[in-house]
């Protein structure tokens, strides 16, 4: 019989306090992605690219 | 990050902050928390996991740092109220150069973790000089 899950899914690489899973790393295509803004508008990223952009993932907000 | 702003402007970087909240409960922290950049609502967490960003565990969530911070907000009148949202989503930071591809990639491994500005202006000072076209030579 054999063992449910006999590979083992590779380490992330910042550590074990997060769940296994793609990460991303420099160099890699940022995955591209549409969501809609505070202001009520539409926000892609791919049409950011006049600029350097940094996208900051918040955590919970209360 | 508000005190980064200008930095960041006189880098010529954008910020876009993505937030898992419904948009009017984002636009209710952004306003609260004076928030000058674009904010994004992400309520389903599709890109939260296309960038790869996970639940913690009790542990990064509840990390020494972050009881020292909120130890801290305590002491200034801070007064938790029960979390609406997941308190378990971590964040992170990525910073996405002209050409489409990642100059920076920043998981948090507890709440406090982010990368310094200087790190970031760092990432995209080496990626300004990879992605701008050459000057052309004089005469040439």
């Amino acid at each position: 019989m054999s063992r449910k899950g006999g590979r083992k899914a590779p380490r992330p690489g910042y550590g074990a306090a997060l769940e296994a899973r793609a990460t991303l790393c420099t160099g890699d295509v940022a995955p591209d992605f549409t969501l809609p803004d505070t202001d009520g508008g539409s926000w892609r990223l791919r049409d950011q690219r006049d600029r350097t952009t940094l996208l900051v993932f918040l955590r919970y907000t209360g | 990050m508000q005190q980064s702003q200008a930095s960041l402007a006189a880098a010529d970087v954008r910020v876009a902050v993505v937030g898992f909240a419904s948009a009017s409960r984002l636009e209710a922290y952004r306003s609260e928390h004076r928030i000058p950049f674009v904010c994004l609502a992400d309520p389903a967490r599709e890109v939260y996991r296309a960038y790869g960003l996970a639940r913690g565990t009790l542990g990064a969530v509840f990390h020494p740092k972050t009881l020292g911070r909120y130890l801290d907000l305590l002491r200034h009148g801070w007064r938790p109220a029960l979390p609406a949202d997941d308190p378990m989503q971590m964040g992170g930071d990525f910073l996405v150069g002209r050409d489409g591809r990642l100059l920076l990639a920043h998981y948090s491994r507890h709440p406090a973790d982010r990368p310094s500005v200087a790190t970031i202006l760092a990432a995209s000072g080496a990626a300004g000089a990879d992605a701008e076209p050459r000057p052309p030579r004089p005469g040439g």
